[in-house]
């Protein structure tokens, strides 16, 4: 009976372990962009990230304490807690990131602001145009080092963004059996 | 283990369905139309899994255990959710990426940028496609929002001013 409840107890910890980790997360996220603005996004959502993962950690340590086997809190916590943690996160990453560069919730925002009179197609295409988008990314992507300016010619810097791309990239031929919406 | 193979066996179903069901016919509304499959079908499939546990001579999963299953089929199908709109639309800022890796050690100049740019009206084709979702409206030669509330954007906005206190700004 008392081994029944400790097993409980474990699975229990196990299905907390990614809530915790992911409102960790949140939590040093929000108290980083508060305290810090300047700081680049994806370096803050790392950072949080990691933060997460800490304690993701922690609560497998906490389980070892309590008398769990050293063999299964491994297997659950590389198979199921951290994977678990790293979809919640990623969700999280995401939904950050949509406030920060989809041109959708932007256009959504300028035509809330303007309310019952709405916009003229010409200011929304003069708004957001391709040259201003790609003058508002290069400089983000610059100083957040995902890109090098040598002189007027732009290199790669880091390559996690790359990564990601190629990565959707690989996934949309899997899924819609093309690489990018303006192929014909 | 258990409910690792319950988890991987129930994603895995509904994965193959997913792909079956995209490469036969495109849903209209392709991001709800995603929630309803792995959300609704994880719940049908449930039950066909715990059967097939039991079969296999393996030891049923508690009720916290399917609670753990529910956790990483909702982890999932939100983290591929917002993936997917990364897939049916191209991401900008990736594509960039993507265009400057293929200039490789001399790198791309900002006018061969701005060409590639003009090859792919991304504002153009994210009007279309908020006036094909419902959430705006095209009277003459103005854009209007729908009246129904357009919750994920207004939480995404939400956050970022009351939450983060991030300004507002981007492109």
């Amino acid at each position: 009976m008392a081994d029944d409840m400790q097993m409980e107890i474990f699975q229990l910890l196990h299905l907390a372990a990614p809530i915790f980790a992911l409102a960790v997360m949140c939590l040093v996220h929000s108290i980083w962009c508060r305290r810090s603005p300047e700081i680049p996004g994806l370096n803050a959502l790392a950072g949080s990230g990691l933060a997460g993962m800490a304690a993701l950690g922690a609560v497998q340590l906490a389980l070892l304490a309590l008398g769990q086997p050293w063999r299964e809190v491994i297997v659950a916590s590389l198979w199921i807690d951290a994977p678990i943690y790293g979809c919640l996160a990623y969700g999280y990453a995401n939904f950050v990131n949509l406030g920060q560069s989809s041109v959708r919730i932007r256009i959504y925002r300028e035509l809330l602001a303007a309310g019952a009179n709405g916009l003229s197609g010409d200011f929304l295409r003069g708004e957001y145009d391709e040259a201003t988008m790609l003058r508002v990314r290069l400089s983000r992507l610059v100083s957040a080092g995902d890109l090098l300016d040598d002189s007027g010619a732009y290199k790669l810097g880091r390559r996690r963004l790359l990564l990601i791309g190629n990565c959707v990239f690989g996934l949309k031929k899997i899924v819609l059996g093309r690489h990018t919406e303006f192929s014909s | 283990m258990n409910v690792l193979l319950a988890l991987g066996s129930i994603l895995g179903l509904l994965f193959v369905v997913h792909l079956a069901w995209w490469r036969i016919r495109l849903p209209q509304r392709q991001r709800p139309a995603l929630l309803v499959l792995f959300l609704g079908g994880g719940v049908v499939l449930a039950p066909v899994v715990a059967w097939g546990v039991h079969a296999a001579g393996l030891q049923p999963l508690s009720w916290i255990q399917w609670l753990n299953v529910a956790l990483g089929v909702l982890a999932f199908t939100l983290a591929y959710v917002v993936t997917y709109s990364a897939l049916e639309a191209d991401s900008p800022t990736l594509s960039l990426m993507r265009r400057v890796a293929q200039g490789g050690g001399a790198g791309v100049t900002v006018g061969q940028l701005e060409e590639f740019m003009n090859e792919r009206p991304f504002v153009a084709a994210r009007l279309s496609a908020l006036i094909e979702e419902g959430m705006l409206l095209e009277r003459g030669e103005r854009f209007f929002l729908a009246e129904h509330p357009y919750t994920l954007f207004r939480l995404v906005l939400f956050h970022r001013r009351y939450v983060l206190c991030l300004p507002e700004h981007g492109g």
